[in-house]
């Protein structure tokens, strides 16, 4: 909430600090992604093959 | 500014996803149903040989049901996977953004996802072609291993080539090279082990189909995404 309103100063007076701060937050998003992304194509659990089933065929993801 | 990343993939996603679906219900859901068809008749013989015991998916194991429920659930992995690549290609945007200034933008998005097309569908289709049910394949884990090694090898090729200086873009080589090196996991049968002739030949049929369907569907999806990812995160994201 407080951030919205002094963003732009913090970002003018710290720079590399904002810059640093985004790459841990870059990183955390690949890594919620991939989390995903193996979720969906790669789960060894038959419940979640099935499910995915005509999805992981269709991006050529290795299944069966 | 995670949060407003999170929400901008999840539109994206689900634009990109529902695009996806669409191509897929057309294109390429049929070849696997039709594929499927033949994968019905193998678990008599594998019955008779194993004391009636059931083929390797078992019995038990929950799936939708054929028709609504199947695509429904085929629509929301499309768009969980579409979610997944969405915040993965987000973070390399904004990386490139603030190490070597590369702009957001539509068009430069569209780039983006040919570059996702090619790391995440097209090198590791390469070494392992998209297959339709009851083609024989490698051992799973080793498949997944290698696709996994194929995908981060190609991203890393590409960046290397397109963000470091001079010389240093060689290291692309090594990189797009490796998975090569260690050679995509081939099965000891190719093709089909269907008894009848008749079948196989129609299998095969699918199969090629299959690779031109999923091929299409993929860069259609992976532009979309692109396309759509850069747009939104030059206009939602907060940085």
């Amino acid at each position: 909430m407080i951030n919205s309103t002094v963003t732009s100063k913090v970002d003018t007076e710290a720079p590399s600090q904002a810059l640093a701060n985004n790459s841990v937050q870059m990183v955390a998003a690949a890594i919620l992604g991939m989390v995903v992304l193996m979720g969906v194509g790669f789960a060894p659990m038959d419940v979640a093959h099935n499910a995915a089933h005509d999805t992981r065929h269709s991006f050529a993801f290795p299944c069966h | 500014m995670f949060r407003s990343m999170v929400l901008t993939a999840l539109g994206v996603a689900l634009a990109a996803g529902l695009v996806l679906s669409a191509v897929q219900a057309l294109h390429v859901s049929p070849i696997i149903y039709a594929a499927e068809a033949f994968e019905i008749a193998e678990p008599e013989v594998v019955a008779a040989q194993t004391d009636g015991h059931s083929h390797s998916h078992g019995d038990e194991a929950w799936s939708p049901s054929d028709g609504a429920e199947r695509i429904g659930f085929t629509v929301l992995s499309n768009v969980l996977s579409a979610f997944g690549f969405t915040m993965i290609l987000l973070a390399c945007m904004f990386v490139a953004r603030d190490k070597a200034q590369l702009n957001i933008s539509w068009s430069r998005g569209v780039l983006w996802g040919l570059a996702g097309y090619l790391t995440f569908f097209v090198v590791p289709a390469l070494g392992l072609s998209p297959e339709i049910p009851s083609m024989e394949a490698a051992v799973l884990e080793g498949r997944q291993s290698w696709w996994i090694l194929a995908v981060v090898a190609t991203g890393l090729g590409i960046a290397s080539f397109v963000f470091l200086p001079g010389i240093a873009k060689t290291l692309a080589v090594v990189f797009l090279a490796a998975p090569w090196l260690v050679g995509a996991p081939q099965p000891e049968v190719h093709g089909f082990l269907h008894p009848d002739t008749q079948a196989v030949a129609t299998l095969e049929s699918l199969q090629a189909q299959f690779i031109y369907a999923t091929a299409i569907a993929n860069s259609v999806f992976w532009i979309t995404l692109g396309c759509l990812a850069g747009y939104c995160a030059k206009r939602f994201v907060k940085a």
